[in-house]
């Protein structure tokens, strides 16, 4: 008898069960998932010139590249274009195969979180990225804020029951900004990332690849200063040329010849810049030189290895470096080139490539 | 048009706005800027001096005549240039002459003359130094050895010197080389 009295209880309990969970009154058990939290496709602004402005750099989440201010005086970028957003991945992965264990009803909140760049000692900011699809039944919030000084975002996933019950992948593309002060350090710089659990899926959470922002390589500012003008002396005309090479040794042919006493050089520049990066030198092939109405023109030679486009730093980044370049240049005479003082000016430009 | 290539038409419209839309935003983050610098260049182009020799110098014909010292003839750039002598005969017929140039360059230009110091005669070798410089446009320029073309880029250099006689030099004419250099200055 007792024991039939037991059997009937747990037959009572075992309908209440049923019943509460037919009638939604139990709590789903839905937190036995695994979660990994990663992102990737860091933007690569590659080469920036720093300026003697803070520059702030922003990448939008379609990749669209943004300086402000737009100043002279700010940093810029060598190679101009758009680049990878980063890009927040949350995937989650139901565990097991036993029903209730699933990626439905249910909310996850990560925080990501920037840090100060190194080499450079920059900082980016992440911008939120509201609106974005997502997987059905998987929703998100960005929310800001900030601890202990250091600024965070919040995305706060909430995947209903309409969520797949296997999983899903969410992916959201964020927006990121590197600050280049005027004082950055020189180098390669990367603004890192930590992807945090703040709440929800307590069963199984995992980060993978979740630390560069946005990265870039700071470069000293490039220059060019003369260091000396291009001076053929006193010439006696003829019929035939003279020259003056890179090194300053002056040929005459033909019946053109140098004034005797009169001094020649080859114009001078020094170029400076990063070490161990690649830059173009633009040399003027031909450049005129006046008289009045008279004029002459002068063909450059200059000292620079293989294409002028294609030189490159001594040294290595973060180091100061200097690229010496001398320009000569010949002059065709005639024996009936007009008489007088010839002035003219030509323009070395050099450029990070 | 079928549905099909409609369809596939409008999913290219719908790829390009998008993409072009883009390519238009990314302008404002710049591109490097060059740096560069200006050299000047110069070149003076000028006529060439052209030299022709109308006399070289001689002394003349002469003949020692001290009693043991060195004589000296000297004989004036500057025309007339007449012989001086000390200790010396001084003979005629020698066809006696300072150096002669017709020099023509650049108009009003400067020129600068150089000689040595001193020459020796082709006959005796005697000693030719103390040279001094005439200058048809400048006159005098002994001292300056500087010269200048004439508005019609021409000028006429006269050479003069004095020759040195020593004991026992022989009755003949005594004339000489001299090298002479003619330069822009």
């Amino acid at each position: 008898m007792r024991g039939l009295l037991h059997r009937r209880a747990d037959v009572v309990r075992a309908l209440l069960v049923v019943a509460l969970c037919a009638c939604g009154a139990l709590p789903r058990v839905a937190l036995a998932q695994n979660f990994t939290v990663s992102i990737t496709n860091a933007p690569a602004l590659q080469e920036i010139v720093t300026g003697t402005t803070s520059t702030t750099f922003t990448v939008s989440n379609a990749g669209a590249v943004t300086v402000a201010p737009a100043s002279t005086t700010a940093a810029v970028r060598v190679k101009s274009g758009s680049v990878t957003a980063p890009t927040l991945t949350v995937t989650c992965t139901r565990q097991g195969s036993s029903s209730g264990k699933d990626c439905r009803g249910a909310t996850l909140t990560v925080r990501v979180t920037e840090g100060s760049a190194s080499g450079g000692g920059n900082v980016g900011a992440i911008t939120c990225a509201t609106g974005q699809a997502q997987p059905t039944g998987v929703t998100y919030t960005c929310t800001t804020g900030s601890t202990s000084g250091t600024a965070y975002r919040e995305f706060v996933y909430t995947y209903g029951s309409s969520a797949s019950a296997t999983g899903w992948t969410s992916t959201i593309k964020l927006g990121v900004t590197l600050i280049v002060p005027s004082s950055a350090t020189r180098g390669a710089t990367s603004v890192p990332a930590a992807c945090t659990r703040v709440s929800g899926a307590s069963d199984s959470f995992a980060t993978g690849g979740c630390s560069t922002l946005i990265t870039a390589k700071l470069l000293r500012a490039i220059a060019v200063t003369k260091t000396s003008d291009l001076r053929f002396g006193t010439l006696m005309r003829g019929s035939g040329s003279v020259a003056i090479s890179p090194s300053g040794t002056r040929t005459a042919t033909g019946l053109a010849a140098f004034a005797p006493g009169s001094t020649a050089s080859a114009a001078g520049f020094d170029i400076t810049g990063e070490g161990g990066q690649a830059i173009g030198v633009t040399v003027p092939e031909t450049f005129t030189l006046t008289s009045g109405t008279n004029t002459l023109t002068v063909t450059t030679t200059d000292n620079l290895p293989g294409n002028t486009s294609a030189q490159t730093f001594d040294g290595s980044i973060g180091t100061d470096a200097t690229l010496s370049v001398s320009v000569g240049g010949s002059l065709p005479l005639t024996a009936s080139t007009p008489s007088g003082t010839y002035t003219g000016s030509f323009t070395v430009t050099a450029s990070y490539q | 048009m079928n549905v099909r290539r409609f369809a596939h038409l409008a999913l290219i419209a719908a790829c390009a706005l998008p993409c072009m839309f883009t390519v238009v935003h990314a302008a404002p983050d710049g591109s490097v800027r060059p740096a560069s610098a200006a050299a000047t260049a110069r070149t003076v182009i000028l006529r060439p001096i052209t030299v022709a020799a109308a006399a070289e110098l001689s002394f003349g014909r002469l003949t020692y005549a001290g009693n043991g010292q060195d004589g000296i003839v000297i004989l004036p750039a500057r025309s007339p240039s007449t012989r001086v002598a000390s200790r010396v005969s001084l003979l005629p017929q020698g066809g006696e002459t300072p150096l002669l140039r017709s020099i023509t360059g650049e108009p009003g230009r400067v020129y600068r003359v150089a000689v040595p110091a001193s020459v020796r005669t082709s006959a005796g070798a005697l000693q030719v130094n103390a040279f001094t410089l005439w200058s048809s446009t400048q006159g005098d320029i002994s001292k300056t050895r500087l010269g200048a073309f004439s508005a019609k880029g021409a000028d006429s250099l006269r050479l003069g010197g004095t020759l040195t006689v020593p004991k026992g030099t022989k009755q003949g004419i005594y004339a000489a080389l001299v090298p002479v250099t003619i330069s822009y200055e």
